[in-house]
């Protein structure tokens, strides 16, 4: 049951992690589109937008990813120093750490859509969007990756898995 | 001075989070919280909200992932060993031989793929037994290596001059313009070593390469060509006003697909490789600014950063004297910090400072860069060096050594750029806007 769990929440990371590709691989036709249209003297309206909206999907669908890969860059000078003993608790302490703070910007930007969704806000820019659609793959990618926080903790504290060794800077 | 220790509550939570390894992007955003908690009873959280969606919602972000991706598809491909097939015969005839191939090929693959570590990776790996086999000293080819490896940084596109441009607000195109001229001062200061070296050393006398005809020199323009077309096409094509560094990305892009598919080396599994390795390093970065946006929201409700520039102020120090304390924090910092993170990290409350002491701030883009490269190779603890180490199983000591003359010369470099600021000023100054 709980290895089910375990993959399961892998596959969603690995999925978020293509969607993550997905929009990163159309912002470039998105940017195409401009350049060909300012060519042609045609106004392309909403590609600036757009590409701006692609852009904050594809950083953010891609956090949790990143996390599993060990990709999310850290000062592991004085951690790597610890003796197992210690490390194991400084680790989940670090964790705990950033789960409070990621699961309070997911909750808080959770709001924002809520909000941006019962008063149909639309974008100020020339794609006149309802701004709650762009902003959805945001609070998912913050969800998922709150979601991949506590289970790293959680796998870390009951299924004895070590906690994760962080590779160097850059 | 009373009005400055919440300064030092707040440099000591970030340090308290940095050292118990939290990862930086989430040590900023904490930091962050903490400021404004210090200085308001307002509830933050919707600000955080707003404040993460207008920053990564950002057009002018949107270069970072495209450049990214470009270099991703062009380590992927054969690009690598063509350069140095290319670069050989036009280089290797004068004095120092083939370490002038390793120079040139380590910036221009640095400069395309935007990581130092991925050119020590394949660059490295590639050219360290070639030249020990020709009879290099290993400590040449070593220091060499390093060095290079770091210089691209600042040759376009560059990954970090993104990210200091995204930050303070300042003209990305511009920035990457500003950073050609260091950046082959740079290389030719590096060039003249291995030059002085061939031409003075007993040993380096005694090395030539076998002579090259031009038919080699030919085939060997075809083969850098892709790499000479991409930096060009890039850098021209901002500097005449053709294209924005975005745009110029999307054509990047397309364009390392051509290269790669002629190279045979575009597959349906390297595509999507390469897209996935973008994503990783843009998720990385967007954590770090999602951090950094928030700290700064903070910060401008605190004041802070105008207070500590006024208080720097009140030591009347000259423009040089401010350069040489921020120097030597970088060189620090940058033992234990990437370059994005340092510059995501000090920006905050630098910019203010570097304002007011009249310091142009496309300047210091370059400046910034520079020493962030320099803190890569610094002896005896900078991360290139623990890269080569890890790579070639030399003692660390030795790649130190090998890497001092290099890091020297970059040390030169910058006071260069400081005494003459219109090193990098001056060509910006022709960009068509």
């Amino acid at each position: 049951m709980l290895e089910k769990i375990d993959t399961g929440l892998n596959t969603i990371y690995r999925l978020c992690g293509y969607l993550s590709a997905l929009c990163l691989a159309l912002i470039c036709p998105m940017v195409l589109a401009n350049i060909i249209g300012r060519w042609m003297g045609v106004f392309v309206p909403g590609t600036n937008e757009i590409g701006g909206y692609l852009m904050a999907s594809a950083g953010t669908l891609g956090l949790a990813y990143t996390f599993g890969l060990n990709g999310h860059i850290r000062v592991s000078m004085l951690v790597d120093r610890l003796g197992p003993s210690l490390r194991k608790p400084v680790e989940i302490l670090s964790l705990v750490v950033a789960i409070a703070l990621v699961g309070f910007l997911s909750r808080n930007l959770i709001d924002m859509v809520l909000l941006s969704y019962d008063y149909q806000d639309r974008s100020s820019g020339t794609d006149n969007m309802l701004i709650w659609i762009p902003q959805i793959p945001m609070v998912l990618g913050f969800v998922v990756f709150s979601i991949s926080i506590i289970h790293v903790i959680v796998a870390s504290l009951f299924a004895g898995r070590t906690v994760f060794v962080q590779r160097d800077t850059i | 001075m009373t009005e400055l220790f919440p300064v030092i509550a707040i440099i000591l939570i970030l340090f308290v989070f940095l050292g118990f390894g939290v990862w930086i992007g989430i040590a900023l955003l904490g930091t962050g919280v903490a400021t404004v908690l210090l200085y308001s009873d307002m509830n933050f959280g919707p600000a955080m909200a707003t404040t993460v969606w207008s920053s990564l919602s950002s057009w002018s972000l949107t270069s970072l992932p495209l450049f990214i991706w470009m270099g991703e598809i062009l380590f992927r491909s054969n690009l690598s060993v063509s350069l140095f097939e290319g670069l050989s015969p036009i280089l290797r005839r004068l004095p120092g031989g083939l370490l002038h191939v390793n120079i040139a090929g380590c910036s221009a693959f640095a400069a395309i793929s935007g990581s130092s570590a991925a050119t020590l990776a394949t660059v490295g790996k590639m050219t360290i037994p070639q030249l020990k086999a020709h009879g290099y000293p290993e400590s040449l080819s070593l220091g060499t290596l390093a060095g290079a490896s770091t210089l691209g940084l600042l040759i376009p596109p560059s990954i970090n001059m993104i990210v200091y441009g995204v930050v303070v607000d300042e003209s990305i195109g511009r920035l990457f313009i500003a950073g050609v001229i260091p950046g082959l001062v740079l290389s030719l200061l590096f060039a003249g070593y291995v030059f002085a070296w061939g031409m003075l050393s007993q040993q380096g006398r005694a090395m030539r390469e076998q002579s090259v005809s031009m038919r080699e020199i030919g085939y060997g323009i075809i083969k850098i060509m892709p790499v000479v077309l991409l930096i060009g096409g890039i850098t021209g094509s901002i500097f005449f006003g053709f294209a924005v560094p975005t745009e110029a990305a999307a054509l990047g892009v397309v364009g390392a697909l051509v290269v790669s598919a002629f190279q045979k080396t575009l597959t349906k599994d390297t595509f999507i490789k390469s897209l996935l390795g973008a994503v990783a390093t843009t998720s990385m970065v967007m954590l770090l600014l999602v951090g950094s946006s928030f700290l700064n929201f903070g910060m401008s409700l605190s004041g802070l950063p105008g207070l500590l520039a006024d208080w720097i102020g009140s030591f009347n120090l000259s423009p040089l004297g401010l350069l040489v304390c921020l120097t030597l924090l970088y060189l620090v910092l940058g033992m234990f910090l990437d370059g994005f993170s340092m510059i995501l990290l000090t920006m905050v409350v630098v910019e203010p400072m570097v304002r007011d002491a009249g310091i142009d701030l496309i300047w210091f883009g370059v400046f910034m860069v520079m020493v962030g490269e320099m803190a890569l190779i610094t002896p005896p603890i900078g991360f290139n060096l623990f890269m080569i180490q890890a790579i070639t199983g030399k003692d660390i000591g030795f790649v130190a050594r090998a890497a001092l003359p290099m890091f020297l010369l970059m040390f030169l470099c910058l006071v260069l750029l400081i005494a003459f600021p219109q090193m990098a000023l001056w060509l910006p100054e022709y960009m068509n806007r």
